[in-house]
């Protein structure tokens, strides 16, 4: 530029109005006996003049609410990126697939399992008569014995000391094996 | 707002409360308009680009140390936005939309300015010229040197400011001031020669 190298920067600190007197005092001591750099000091604080003069720009009111809106729908987004990324990252794993496996069968199991009448304290009279069919001799026919169900849906041996206390005392059972 | 408000709004912000993170922002959100628009000369353009900047904020707002002012980081993540939309732009048809325009919006269009009652209509005539001249001239600066101009003398913002958000030594800061305003002078010749 048209100006003398060794006041350039001064130049632009004083058309900036960063420059302390003391150095704004230089540049017009300078000046003074340079009319270059009188002229372009001149225009450059003019040109600053038309920049800052400029109106500001207005927005839309409704700029406000859109940024909070795509905000809010930054953040579902990202939660749902978040959600399949696990998902598929742990998707992918051999043991996070043998434990998806083993979680179904054992929850089949247990659906099958208490689906069945096959659990201690069910009601399995029906069964127990089914599988030892000889009446009591003189019995009542009791509600389902506890101990007997237990062993039928557990697969025990059947104790008759341990279930009636006496081991000829199939009288007092209406279903003694 | 003041210093511990702010303080307080990032550290929810940062614990992911999007409110807190609203609240923070909102100040900033016509000056970062602002910015984005004497950038990319195109203020409905400018609209989107703040929302970018805003969520791009959101996403980074863990990263922020508050090394820099909030407002400074905001202004570094506009102007890596901005430059980007130029560039796009450069790629793409040449589109020069005057920022003097009026901005259409939802209930008709906004006025950019208040005319002045104290000109003339042929003075309002040329000073409205006068400024679509000078915003043009600022358009036509590379991205580098208009940042600094548009920073400085349209944001207010300081040499120190504008160094941490373009993450530029101080001195290029200055030299860059400098030139832009040396080429400034030379695009606005007409307007600027022999003022005394």
């Amino acid at each position: 530029m048209d100006v003398c190298r060794e006041y350039e920067k001064l130049m632009g600190a004083c058309v900036d109005d960063t420059a302390t007197p003391e150095e704004r005092g230089r540049l017009d001591r300078h000046s003074e006996s340079c009319p270059r750099c009188a002229r372009a000091f001149r225009e450059l604080k003019r040109t600053r003049e038309l920049v800052v003069s400029l109106p500001p720009v207005k927005h839309s009111p409704r700029l406000l609410p859109a940024v909070c809106a795509r905000l809010r729908a930054q953040r579902v987004s990202s939660a749902e990126r978040l959600w399949w990324r696990a998902i598929s990252h742990h998707m992918f794993q051999p043991t996070a697939v043998a434990a998806v496996l083993l979680l179904c069968i054992a929850v089949t199991g247990t659906a099958i399992y208490h689906g069945s009448a096959l659990q201690p304290g069910a009601d399995l009279t029906g069964q127990v008569a089914q599988m030892y069919p000889q009446p009591a001799v003189g019995g009542s026919l009791p509600a389902a014995d506890d101990y007997v169900s237990y062993c039928v849906a557990s697969h025990e041996t059947f104790d008759r000391e341990r279930a009636f206390g006496d081991p000829g005392g199939v009288q007092q059972c209406a279903y003694a094996p | 707002m003041a210093g511990s408000q702010v303080s307080a709004l990032l550290e929810r912000a940062q614990a992911g409360d999007l409110r807190a993170f609203e609240e923070l922002v909102q100040p900033h959100v016509g000056r970062i308009h602002s910015y984005i628009a004497r950038m990319v000369g195109d203020p409905i353009e400018a609209e989107d680009l703040t929302q970018e900047v805003f969520l791009r904020a959101h996403r980074a707002i863990n990263s922020f140390r508050g090394g820099a002012t909030f407002q400074t980081w905001l202004y570094r993540i506009a102007t890596n936005i901005s430059v980007d939309a130029i560039r796009r732009r450069k790629r793409q048809e040449k589109r020069l939309l005057s920022l003097d325009d009026p901005l259409p919006g939802t209930e008709g269009t906004i006025a950019r300015d208040v005319p002045d009652p104290q000109l003339a209509p042929e003075e309002l005539v040329e000073a409205e010229e006068l400024r679509q001249e000078v915003t043009r001239a600022i358009q036509e600066l590379s991205p580098k040197l208009r940042a600094v101009v548009v920073l400085f003398d349209l944001e207010g913002c300081s040499y120190e400011d504008i160094a941490r958000a373009l993450r530029l030594p101080l001195g290029t800061v200055k030299s860059r001031l400098f030139n832009a305003r040396a080429r400034l002078r030379e695009r606005l010749k007409p307007y600027v020669e022999g003022y005394a």
